[in-house]
């Protein structure tokens, strides 16, 4: 299982979003840090297909991008989405999982469980409109994990979340990064060091650091601003 | 393919969730009503003066014109209608006031208005004419052929019709038709109404992606760039055939148990005489209702693919808006033939009597094809195009903001 990203860029008109960046993520949980305006955003959307490259490739077990078989095994949970406010939370979770490609089969018997899984098991009857927005990002996260994606990408997933949900869901990350590769960013630096394997830093569009936290001995969130003051 | 039917079955689900759309069906109902009943409300004045009810004159009307049914327009029935409209003491005013017209003429008013139509006639004119049943149909052909050359047919196209003119019985029989009649004259009305609440519902079916930010969620899934866009589309289709089928059902249970049912075999030329086709009034009722069908379709593809372009469902409603307001007020002159004709083709002005009936005819391969033939097909062409370019514009969509 090997998602490689090879000299990834993107402009836009003067402005350098994403800088020839070039990654090769396996099993695991990778925690994307970086400041607003960084290109953690655009590089996400890159590795979810969503937005073309203006130079690079992306592939995941050797399936482009842009193929039908890649987005089969993508699981995505973007940071500002939309829901249709006039469904319930199940039919929410119905189309997204035929859209994803699930037999009606798998998708009955998906969408309970991953209802209960984000504690909405009460609330899937609902119309998405009266839902909170914790309830709405709890409802993200089960449609990211409908097609037991292989490749996740989480662009903020704790936003919104109260603080017990946010464990939750940082021990659910955490099993699914020993079976899948989870790219997740935050604001949160505390998030990534409890759960991330490997830490990305961006700066700029450029990747300005990557390796395992383990290996470092100080404090994620004092390294990460001596790297973003440029010290 | 189950995936596509039940990701079908969800674009149905949000096109008939949003409120806009039974607001705006609402509201054209209550249009279509006013159309059909329209004329029945109120009262009839001849010179201020209050005849009775529009409705008891329809009445009336319907009974006298029930009486004349099955009658061959010939000598025998011109004498009568004559000798009827003869009794009329000052036929220089506004006869109709008068006593006698009620008395005698009023029973045969709708064969003096067949004739009036078929010899192109005024009212004085007609009055002064001496009924001949010859001259009646001779005149017609001399009616037609004026129509043929005031609208620049070429003498091919003249021939065409000639020829389908000699296939259409006479004397005409009479018939009361008015049931198929009042379906055919609310055809343009029931049209735009149709139209325009296609443009209303599914200028966002694609837009409603970008402005809900569902885009991001859409794209990155297995069938969100194919299946997908397949599935919207023919969400909108069926969406623009119903609502076509279901104002159609609405004007016939509101037009024919009130009108009447009869007439449905009565010649099209008792309704439109300009028209040498040989079919009857219900089958131009059925041809009409047909292509406002297949121009409802064709309404929604391009209000879909128009609002993939613009990518905004408000712009794209009012250019929608726009060319059918600027249709209705804009007629490109006869003898530019070609732009004229193509004008004529704009789904709102096509679904119209004289647009469906028009006499000017499509050359192709040596054939000549009428604007129902010809329209329908020149639809399905235009649609496929402009699937076929939505797809391409639908694939290339990348998440921008």
């Amino acid at each position: 299982m090997e998602l490689i990203v090879d000299r990834v860029s993107k402009q836009y008109h003067n402005k350098i979003a994403v800088d020839r960046i070039s990654l090769r993520l396996h099993k695991g949980v990778y925690g994307l840090l970086g400041a607003n305006g960084a290109g953690k955003t655009t590089l996400m959307r890159i590795i979810c297909g969503i937005l073309k490259p203006t130079g690079g490739t992306v592939s995941f077990d050797r399936m482009d991008v842009s193929t039908e078989e890649y987005r089969s095994g993508l699981g995505y949970l973007p940071q500002d989405f939309g829901y249709y406010p006039e469904f319930k939370g199940t039919d929410f979770l119905f189309y997204m999982a035929a859209l994803k490609g699930l037999s009606k089969s798998q998708a009955k018997r998906k969408v309970p469980e991953l209802l209960k899984l984000v504690s909405l098991e009460e609330d899937g009857k609902r119309k998405i409109k009266t839902y909170s927005g914790g309830m709405k990002q709890r409802l993200g996260i089960a449609q990211a994990l409908l097609n037991d994606p292989r490749l996740l990408v989480l662009d903020e997933p704790t936003a919104g979340l109260d603080p017990k949900e946010r464990v939750r869901f940082r021990n659910l990350i955490e099993t699914l990064g020993k079976s899948s590769i989870v790219l997740l960013s935050t604001h949160i630096v505390s998030d990534i060091e409890h759960i991330a394997d490997t830490v990305l830093m961006m700066k700029n569009g450029q990747m300005i650091y990557q390796g395992e936290w383990k290996n470092e001995k100080e404090n994620l969130e004092d390294f990460y601003l001596c790297l973003e003051e440029g010290k | 393919m189950k995936n596509l039917i039940t990701l079908y079955r969800f674009e149905m689900k949000k096109i008939f969730l949003r409120k806009m759309v039974w607001i705006t069906v609402g509201l054209m109902l209550v249009l279509i009503a006013g159309t059909v009943y329209g004329q029945l409300i109120g009262t009839y004045d001849v010179d201020g003066k209050k005849v009775g009810s529009n409705y008891a004159v329809f009445l009336q009307s319907r009974e006298y014109e029930r009486e004349l049914s099955g009658r061959l327009l010939d000598q025998e029935l011109l004498d009568e209608t004559w000798e009827a409209y003869g009794k009329i003491p000052d036929i220089s005013g506004h006869y109709s006031g008068t006593e006698e017209y009620w008395e005698s003429a009023f029973g045969y008013s709708a064969v003096f208005g067949v004739a009036g139509n078929c010899m192109d006639m005024d009212t004085t004119e007609l009055l002064d004419w001496k009924p001949d049943e010859e001259e009646l149909y001779r005149r017609r052909q001399e009616t037609l052929e004026l129509l043929w050359n005031s609208t620049y047919l070429t003498e091919g196209e003249k021939e065409y019709w000639r020829r389908q003119e000699q296939s259409v019985e006479k004397p005409f029989v009479y018939a009361y038709k008015e049931g198929w009649w009042v379906m055919l004259d609310s055809l343009y009305t029931i049209g735009t109404i149709t139209l325009l609440t296609i443009a209303v519902c599914l200028s966002n079916v694609f837009t409603t992606e970008q402005v809900r930010k569902t885009d991001q969620l859409i794209f990155c899934s297995r069938h969100g760039k194919r299946a997908l866009y397949l599935a919207k589309l023919l969400a909108g289709i069926s969406f623009a055939a119903a609502t076509a089928l279901f104002y159609i059902l609405v004007e016939a249970v509101l037009v024919l148990p009130v009108y009447g049912w009869d007439g449905f075999s009565s010649l099209f030329q008792l309704i439109y005489p300009d028209c040498s086709a040989h079919i009857s009034a219900g089958q131009a009722v059925l041809i009409s209702y047909g292509l406002l069908l297949a121009a409802a379709v064709f309404m929604g593809i391009f209000t879909m693919v128009l609002s993939e372009i613009l990518k905004n469902g408000v712009g794209t409603l009012a250019v929608i808006s726009g060319i059918i307001i600027f249709s209705m007020f804009v007629d490109i002159p006869g003898h530019v033939r070609i732009l004229s004709q193509a004008w004529d083709y704009l789904p709102n002005n096509f679904l119209a009597i004289w647009s469906i009936f028009d006499c000017r005819l499509v050359s192709f391969a040596g054939r000549y094809f009428t604007n129902v033939q010809f329209v329908p097909v020149l639809y399905m062409v235009i649609s496929g195009t402009l699937s076929a370019a939505g797809f391409q514009l639908y694939q290339r969509y990348q998440v921008n903001r």
